[in-house]
């Protein structure tokens, strides 16, 4: 759209300007799904059934892909997409540095021109992002721990 | 017990900082209204140079201690306020003053604070001073949603049913039992809003949104930003030390929070 190119030129054109804003992001978010993961895997490790699985001899990749990492993911999952409003107030900033066309550059252009409709409907767009990933949360989180029903 | 040197170490820093912050006119080697030829290389009497209007980089970086830590501690104070009066009510008294209260918190957590905080600073464009007061204002319902959880387990502590039973006020319980027993966790929460006011305001200050004579660090950084610090090479003494600074203060304040917040969840302590 910008650039010119098209077809899968243009798709390379988007990914080459994307690592790097993305990179950015992702280091912020990084330590809060380190910490979170940490924490569930300790309260995980010593329960029954953990020990039970040992016990029953299931081999180390098997305890650790159905019986650790599927338990371990549910709080991660939460996290992940109430960060979603995190990220998308951190790449306003991230926008406004890398001069990245996002939303979050919109808003800051609107906010710096006092454009005030753009600027309110740039933040109801956010919005409403941020309550569709709390609804596919809660639609999503079924799958992940079958005891939940909605 | 590692997170009490720990937190010793983040109070020596914070205390820096303070220090800095009150004698900033006494220790910066320059004032304010100085100005001298612009875009100066470090050496002489400029310690780290001189920026697009000349005045001494290194003087203005002792005074932007004042904006963070004011902005932060204001913002920590009424969010805290704020948290703990409504947290503590909605707990205590419960019905449907708790249910009012916390579909409010369910709301404002829900919506994505940064962007709501541009727009914001974008209609107001106030002082430090006035960043604080809306950062404040918009940071205390999560601080509400735990003040009220930890209140609910305390309410039906059986200390505090005895204390009751023996005829004691509310005002008196929720004093003496519920704030004090809530202190670790209060104080846990202050620090994690006097960091995040910091920083808040930083980037706000980044994005050109704060008053632009305010002396800031965030202020340095947007006019080294965009007075093209990184094309000319000036950022190694305009970008970098500005940005060191407001990562001391905060891994002070995150040093500081560890023992807080192992004191106030005991099942941290243990992992």
């Amino acid at each position: 759209m910008w650039s010119g190119y098209t077809g899968a030129q243009r798709y390379l054109d988007i990914l080459r300007h994307l690592i790097l804003p993305a990179l950015t992001v992702s280091f912020g978010s990084i330590p809060l799904f380190f910490t979170t993961l940490r924490t569930s895997l300790l309260q995980i490790i010593d329960e029954d059934y953990i020990k039970m699985a040992k016990v029953q001899g299931l081999s180390q990749t098997h305890i650790r892909f159905f019986y650790y990492w599927r338990n371990a993911m549910i709080p991660v999952f939460t996290v992940l997409m109430l960060d979603v409003g995190q990220i998308l107030g951190g790449s306003v900033v991230v926008e406004a540095v890398f001069s990245y066309p996002g939303l979050g550059r919109t808003l800051y252009d609107a906010v710096l021109s006092r454009d005030y409709p753009l600027m309110q409907y740039s933040f109801l767009l956010i919005a409403v992002m941020v309550l569709l990933s709390c609804l596919i949360t809660d639609l999503l989180y079924p799958l992940l721990d079958p005891r939940v029903k909605i | 017990m590692r997170s009490k040197r720990f937190a010793l170490a983040g109070a020596a820093l914070l205390l820096l900082y303070i220090i800095t912050a009150l004698c900033a006119p006494q220790l910066s080697p320059f004032d304010a209204s100085y100005r001298t030829e612009a875009f100066l290389p470090p050496g002489g009497v400029h310690i780290l140079g001189t920026n697009d209007i000349g005045q001494d980089i290194f003087s203005e970086l002792l005074i932007g201690a004042r904006v963070s830590l004011l902005v932060g501690f204001v913002a920590g104070v009424i969010s805290i306020g704020l948290g703990v009066l409504f947290g503590v009510t909605a707990g205590w008294f419960g019905g449907a003053l708790d249910q009012g209260l916390s579909a409010v918190c369910v709301f404002f957590v829900t919506l994505p604070f940064f962007p709501l905080l541009i727009v914001i600073a974008g209609l107001m464009r106030g002082g430090p001073f006035t960043q604080a007061v809306i950062l404040g204002l918009l940071g205390w319902t999560e601080s509400a949603r735990v003040v009220r959880a930890q209140t609910l387990v305390l309410r039906s502590k059986h200390y505090v049913e005895d204390i009751r039973a023996m005829g004691a006020g509310n005002g008196y319980i929720i004093w003496k039992y519920i704030v004090r027993g809530l202190f670790p966790m209060i104080a846990y929460r202050f620090i994690l809003r006097f960091r995040s006011g910091i920083l808040a305001e930083s980037a706000l200050s980044f994005l050109g949104l704060g008053s632009p004579v305010a002396k800031s660090w965030g202020n340095m950084l947007y006019y080294a930003q965009a007075r093209n610090a990184f094309v000319i090479g000036a950022w190694k003494w305009w970008v970098l030390p500005p940005g060191l600074a407001l990562t001391g203060l905060i891994c002070a304040l995150v040093m500081i929070g560890y023992y807080f917040e192992e004191k106030s969840d005991p099942r941290i302590a243990k992992g």
